[in-house]
């Protein structure tokens, strides 16, 4: 699962790749977009808090 | 780096652990109201590599073809990198999920398809239908 937080947009009208944020925000790609391979575990609510 | 697999959805929403809320699971239909019309698809795309290839930039190429299998306007392309994450046992295959939109110009309706392309892997392809439905006049 993909630890990227946006989405990568391929515009063919304006010739760009970039990528827009869960409120609708587009940002300028960076030189190269970072992928985890799987999430880090979910916390749960009966995990103890960190002293 | 491959692509496992792609498909068109409605809607794609990122979550804050990472995974994907996906509604419209293969909405491969879009309708237009006149031609040339402007339109935009979504995409999750499954990226897939053997652990060696961890941290590797490759590229992710993306072209749109129309009914006659030509090319919408030439390739475009983002850099990417995956990396296994904490939780990735050793040896276990990496694997990530992307979401991605596609906005372009549609001149005539029909079959039409996205095609996807890591590196010099296969090219991955998405069909797709745009269908024009004129708005009725009143």
């Amino acid at each position: 699962v993909t630890q990227v937080t946006d989405t990568i947009r391929f515009d063919f009208i304006e010739r760009t790749v970039d990528l827009i944020t869960a409120t609708g925000e587009r940002k300028p790609l960076p030189g190269r977009v970072e992928i985890a391979s799987s999430p880090a575990p979910a916390k749960r609510r009966s995990d103890p808090e960190p002293d | 780096v491959r692509i496992d697999y792609a498909f068109p959805a409605r809607t794609i929403e990122m979550l804050r652990d990472g995974s994907l809320a996906v509604m419209g699971v293969e909405t491969s239909g879009l309708t237009v109201r006149s031609l040339p019309s402007v339109v935009q698809i979504s995409l999750v795309v499954a990226l897939a590599a053997p652990p060696t290839e961890a941290g590797q930039e490759f590229e992710l190429r993306a072209s749109i073809l129309d009914a006659a299998l030509d090319e919408v306007g030439s390739p475009l392309s983002a850099m990417m990198q995956l990396n296994p994450s904490p939780v990735t046992p050793e040896g276990w295959e990496l694997r990530g999920l992307v979401p991605v939109r596609a906005r372009f110009e549609v001149r005539s309706a029909g079959p039409h398809s996205a095609e996807l392309r890591c590196g010099e892997g296969r090219s991955y392809s998405v069909p797709f239908f745009i269908t024009e439905v004129p708005t009725p006049a009143t």
